[in-house]
């Protein structure tokens, strides 16, 4: 794949990322350009109208399906928003041909991308980890990008004949997307900050005066210019910002952090990025006001709160949609134990009864050796891990007691003396000082 | 003209029909929980309703993966209770009354809320063990029951305040009914409590003493209180308490306690326990 001309190309996802990709090749891309965006399945017409639009005005191939953009393409390039990366992936794996270079350009934790390689490798696929480490615009298809992975060879060679601008991260694949999720604590954060500070200092009146002491403070920032970019980029990107956010906010908390600072600013990104402002003036404090505006005009804040605000409740796994899809299969063999019939047949051959449903070998070996945690770790719901509880004769309480590490009768003494109290146990961090 | 006459709000742990079903009520451990039930079982039998409401939640029984209803309503004839995995309960069936649950999702649904019409479903715990409480050992229920199931085990649950407004449109409903019905309405599940994970155990008395004020007497508060703060305050399982909202929401804007009643624990749980009739005279 040393050459242009051998490069039969696909992209998965056909937003800002795969569009400036294909504006700075010009008359110099491949032959083949394929594109398959979610967006064409989407419910209402004039999104989907958009996207073929999308494609016709940059002289793409779009694809009704997946499966015809994968066909017969040998690299592909992933760029769909942080919060479906290991979906694209996933769907990938199906249908992707032996050998082809998949680069995942996505904004995720190292260890969604760990997950995706797995999908892809195991399809035989070679998976590359990439790391987008600047805006698209005006770089376009020259933006630094780092690589990283055991594919890094031949994906450097495929990325210089596309013209672009590949670094090697050395180390196995999640090694570039650290560096990504690292940063992006600062560069999306301080967007979050930026934003909070300006509309607070609008509101108050008071931000003209505080921009020009920030200014004197850290002198050659141009706050206002600035702000005024910052806001828009939180303005246009918000919803993928703060998905990408979330996936920072994985990152930290895999390496022991709490990642107070990254969540929040997920949320900004989200809630003014869900606003859908348009942005007309490049003046700070229009883009501001304009966000003001519709902030109040905005319904009440939605109870459900931001989608990943219940994460650092300790010792507690949330049954919601991420691990309801992933504990389908065991769930629903956990449902067939309502009969007495199955109970007998699991009983006499848990093996073999377990090969009827589709569970992962995690989620195997979690029910084999009965590891109640793991199995909710891994997707498992607790109304439906205790039938199993119930065919091995236990109750909800002894079930209970299982979980905390507790003996069946220090769990029964602790809950006659009032239960566990709730000072000290409302986070994660005042778990981990004790 | 049907109407609700009052609201019963009370906890349904699989374990209190247990100890019912094998006659283990007058033991030390269980005694302070059934002691608490004895008024309201005097009270609920001077009431004599016709039809009683049920809003409870499925815990994998009649409902699997397979289809999540955010709002399901039982319009068959007879419910029978199910094996919920330690085999079925020993107790009644449970009749149903298809003309008033019928009329309930016609109403309900052409204002505006989407309700799933359920013909055939199976009842676990979570309704039969109000009903012990309530209505004792008996070889018969007193009154048919509309089951009224809402999802609280697919994290996200409706919101406290889509089942306080779906309790008023419930209100509305019952009272566009033409048949002369006294309608008692059941909220029931948690209190605080937490069946999973490390942090099983959890109990939160001050949050439970604070949610059974402001369900009597600031209900509006109580369905503002936002999903995360029952997760982390009350446990996991605890969010259940946003089907009492439902039961408050069907009665008048201001209520009388009849009768409270608390204790910790019943196996995993806090139990909550509160019968409210309506104010003469309050909208």
């Amino acid at each position: 794949m040393t050459t242009r001309q051998d490069i039969r190309l696909a992209f998965l996802g056909f937003g800002e990322a795969a569009g400036a990709f294909v504006q700075g090749w010009g008359e110099l891309r491949p032959t083949q350009v394929r594109a398959y965006d979610i967006k064409v399945d989407h419910e209402s017409a004039p999104v989907r109208q958009r996207k073929w639009q999308d494609y016709e005005r940059l002289q793409v191939s779009g694809c009704a399906t997946l499966i015809q953009a994968l066909a017969g393409s040998n690299v592909v390039f992933s760029v769909v928003t942080a919060d479906q990366a290991l979906v694209a992936a996933h769907r990938a794996a199906s249908s992707i041909e032996p050998g082809t270079l998949f680069l995942d350009c996505n904004s995720c934790a190292p260890d969604t991308k760990r997950k995706a390689a797995e999908l892809i490798e195991g399809a035989g696929g070679r998976y590359v980890d990439v790391a987008i480490m600047a805006p698209v615009y005006p770089a376009l298809h020259r933006v630094p990008m780092l690589i990283s992975g055991p594919h890094t060879g031949v994906a450097a060679e495929a990325l210089a004949a596309l013209d672009m601008r590949a670094e090697i991260a050395p180390g196995p694949v999640g090694a570039a997307s650290s560096i990504k999720m690292v940063r992006s604590i600062a560069v999306k954060g301080l967007e979050a900050l930026v934003a909070e500070c300006v509309l607070a200092g609008r509101r108050a009146g008071v931000d003209g005066p505080v921009l020009d002491s920030l200014e004197a403070s850290f002198p050659g920032f141009r706050w206002k210019e600035r702000a005024g970019y910052m806001l828009e980029r939180v303005m246009v990107h918000g919803v993928r910002r703060a998905a990408e956010m979330r996936e920072v906010a994985l990152t930290v908390e895999q390496l022991g952090l709490c990642p107070s600072m990254s969540r929040a600013a997920a949320q900004w990104q989200q809630s003014i990025g869900e606003l859908a402002v348009p942005v007309a003036q490049a003046d700070y404090r229009a883009r501001a006001d304009a966000v003001l505006r519709a902030l109040s005009a905005a319904p009440e804040p939605r109870t459900a709160g931001a989608r990943d605000d219940y994460h650092d409740i300790p010792g507690t796994y949330v049954f919601d949609a991420e691990q309801s899809r992933r504990g389908y299969p065991l769930n629903m063999f956990c449902m067939s134990l309502n009969r007495e019939s199955n109970r007998a047949a699991f009983r006499a051959d848990e093996s073999a009864y377990l090969a009827q449903y589709a569970l992962s070998d995690e989620q195997k070996a979690a029910v084999l050796g009965r590891d109640w945690n793991e199995m909710l770790r891994v997707g498992g719901n607790i109304y439906y891990t205790a039938k199993l509880a119930a065919t091995d004769g236990l109750t909800f309480q002894d079930l209970a007691a299982k979980m905390t590490g507790l003996s069946r009768e220090d769990y029964r003494k602790m809950m006659l003396e009032g239960g566990r109290p709730i000072a000290g146990n409302r986070s994660k961090l005042e778990w981990e000082r004790g | 003209m049907a109407e609700i006459v009052a609201g019963v709000a009370s906890s349904h742990v699989p374990a209190i029909g247990v100890a019912m079903d094998q006659g283990k009520t007058h033991e030390a451990y269980w005694e302070p929980l059934f002691r608490g039930f004895e008024r309201s079982r005097q009270w609920m039998a001077a009431l004599q309703p016709d039809v009683a409401i049920v809003v409870y939640n499925d815990h994998a029984t009649a409902f699997s993966l397979e289809v999540i209803p955010t709002f399901a309503l039982g319009c068959a004839a007879e419910f029978f209770p199910a094996d919920e995995g330690w085999g079925r309960r020993p107790v009644p069936s449970v009749t149903g009354h298809p003309e008033l649950a019928w009329h309930l999702a016609q109403s309900l649904i052409l204002d505006e809320f989407d309700i799933t019409i359920v013909n055939r479903m199976e009842v676990d715990h979570g309704l039969t063990v109000p009903l012990s409480l309530l209505f004792g050992k008996t070889p018969r229920w007193p009154c048919p029951v509309i089951p009224l199931c809402v999802n609280v085990v697919q994290y996200p649950p409706p919101t406290g305040h889509r089942c306080f407004m779906l309790g008023r449109a419930i209100r509305k409903a019952v009272e566009r009914f033409a048949a002369d019905l006294r309608v008692v309405i059941f909220g029931t599940g948690g209190m605080s409590h937490q069946l999973q994970g490390q942090r099983a155990g959890l109990i939160n008395r001050e949050f439970d003493t604070r949610f059974l004020d402001m369900l009597v007497d600031d209900p509006r508060a109580a369905a503002a209180i936002p999903h995360v703060e029952y997760l982390r305050e009350a446990g996991s399982e605890g969010i259940e308490l946003v089907m009492w909202l439902v039961m408050r929401g069907a009665l008048a804007e201001q209520v009388r306690e009849v009768h409270r009643h608390y204790h910790v624990p019943a196996s995993n749980t806090a139990v909550g326990h509160l019968i409210l009739e309506n104010r003469a005279n309050s909208p």
